[in-house]
């Protein structure tokens, strides 16, 4: 009989699980998880978890494992693979074989120099579920809280943060919030919403060190600015685990490199989720971090195990939430072509679209989850569209879509 | 067995769905290929209608944050959605959608 070890008991990890059984597949399957939670979902760490303290939802319904047949091994850490032997190593000396590997250990938060010579638990990060509840402890009404780093966590803590009660500096390295993932148009939108819910945002902002003097944290920055506060939080992005993959000898750069069917440049082994850099449908590849890619690339590594591999080259897909909007996103929004800037019929932005060629490439949504829905599917589809039409937000995206798939047809 | 008249035929198109909100809980009307089913409309995962969803090969898609669900069985078909969809019995008479809520079970 076959196994296939799964190691990380993230999104992409379960979904693999889940994937392998609903493709066939009757061999065992062993999850690895180095946290000792059931798996849980790390989208809400920054948001209701914090906010609320209560447990993270979980990835999956109780006794799913039965259901799915998984052997499950939370709390156990692989310390390395040993691909002659087709073997995992374990923590407490033992080993665990395999047939085929899949390596879905996640990214870590990346770190700060800075930072470095902080005292331990004076600068936090978010990550995990211990990462939020350290946090909690510190947060509360009047706290004053400095967040480094204006990307999405960044920016997603600052919005939960503050309607706790907590005063927030906000301080950006770069001349804009968001730049990477969202662009600047949407990093200035993001930048007025976050200031009118009272966060103090500095851009621009170099830190140089984070100290520690009777209980205030003292963030000096190379201007010569200083911000003093109760807590800190260092929020500048992450990189993909590849330590594993690596040790065993396999071809990372800022990820684990796969194929667009996730295997690795060894036969018996795949990488998915935050830690693999997978081929985007655009051209390049790079590791994507974000639940949805996760899953399907969870998704299209279990067919490749099952032997129905169907390459899936990527296009990034995410969501936020910051200062009360859901912000949804698809594709780069850098890239050849023109923005369209559809209005909701209230007038405001509502979505920004890059068309190129008439056939839209990428878009951000503002609180137009419904409209947003249909842009995915033509992104993914790539039918032609009517530029007008998609600028005019009295016109429903899923009539967009219907007229597009119509047209497709006719071609 | 109690089925009410929820819509016509003719106000769902095929691969459409529809929002009824004349029980205690809203639901969905969905029709895939001519076949009607009929789930609780408000996502397991969040507070978000699925008739507003993008529905496909018998599969509703959540607009906030895509989870799945089957609209046969109510079962989910991809995070973050954990639990499945209650989901009700439907019957199709001269052109009517009758369903019987208080028939409603909770799926697989």
């Amino acid at each position: 009989m076959q196994t296939v070890a799964i190691v990380g008991a993230g999104i992409a990890g379960v979904t693999a699980c889940r994937s392998l059984r609903e493709s066939g597949f009757s061999g065992s399957i062993i999850l690895f998880g180095d946290e000792a939670q059931e798996p849980y979902d790390r989208p809400s760490l920054s948001k209701s978890t914090l906010k609320t303290g209560g447990p993270p939802p979980p990835l999956a319904k109780p006794g799913w494992e039965q259901e799915f047949d998984v052997e499950m091994r939370l709390g156990e850490r692989v310390i390395s693979v040993d691909f002659h032997a087709r073997s995992l190593v374990l923590d407490r000396q033992r080993s665990v074989t395999f047939d085929k590997l899949v390596l879905a250990v996640g990214a870590r938060a990346r770190s700060l120099a800075a930072a470095r010579s902080a005292p331990p638990g004076t600068v936090h990060v978010l990550r995990t579920l211990a990462d939020s509840a350290a946090l909690r402890e510190e947060l509360g009404a009047g706290r004053r809280v400095i967040i480094i780093g204006g990307g999405l966590i960044g920016c997603e803590l600052a919005t939960t943060v503050r309607t706790m009660g907590c005063e927030v500096v906000l301080l950006e390295s770069s001349d804009e919030l968001l730049l990477r993932v969202l662009g600047r148009k949407m990093g200035a939108w993001c930048r007025d919403r976050l200031t009118g819910l009272g966060v103090e945002i500095h851009l621009g902002v170099s830190v140089t060190s984070i100290s520690t003097d009777a209980g205030v944290r003292d963030v000096r920055c190379s201007s010569g600015r200083r911000f003093t506060g109760d807590v800190a939080i260092v929020c500048v992005g992450a990189e993909p685990s590849v330590e594993l993959a690596r040790d065993a000898g396999l071809a990372c750069n800022r990820g684990v490199l796969v194929d667009a069917c996730g295997r690795t440049d060894n036969p018996a082994v795949f990488a998915i989720g935050d830690a693999a850099s997978w081929p985007l449908r655009d051209g390049g590849q790079r590791s994507l971090e974000t639940y949805l890619n996760s899953q399907s690339q969870a998704i299209c590594a279990a067919s490749s195990i099952v032997g129905q591999a169907k390459p899936a080259p990527q296009i990034p897909i995410s969501w936020t939430e910051i200062a009360g909007s859901h912000i949804q996103m698809m594709g780069d929004v850098e890239g050849p072509g023109a923005i369209v800037e559809r209005k909701s019929p209230e007038g405001d932005a509502s979505m920004y679209l890059r068309l190129h060629n008439g056939v839209i490439q990428a878009a951000i949504s503002i609180d137009r989850a419904k409209d947003f829905a249909f842009v995915t599917k033509l992104i993914e589809r790539e039918f032609e569209v009517d530029s007008n039409m998609l600028a005019d937000g009295t016109t429903g995206m899923r009539d967009v879509f219907k007229a597009a798939s119509r047209a497709d047809v006719k071609c | 067995m109690a089925f009410e008249k929820v819509c016509n035929l003719e106000d769902v198109s095929e691969g459409e769905a529809l929002q009824i909100e004349t029980f205690e809980e809203a639901i969905a009307v969905y029709n895939v290929g001519g076949q009607i089913f009929a789930t609780q409309d408000r996502c397991t995962h969040g507070d978000w209608s699925l008739a507003d969803g993008f529905l496909e090969d018998g599969v509703i898609e959540c607009t906030l944050h895509w989870g799945k669900f089957c609209v046969r069985t109510g079962k989910v078909k991809a995070p973050p959605a954990c639990d499945p969809l209650t989901i009700y019995p439907v019957e199709v008479r001269g052109g009517e959608i009758f369903v019987d809520y208080e028939a409603g079970k909770v799926g697989e």
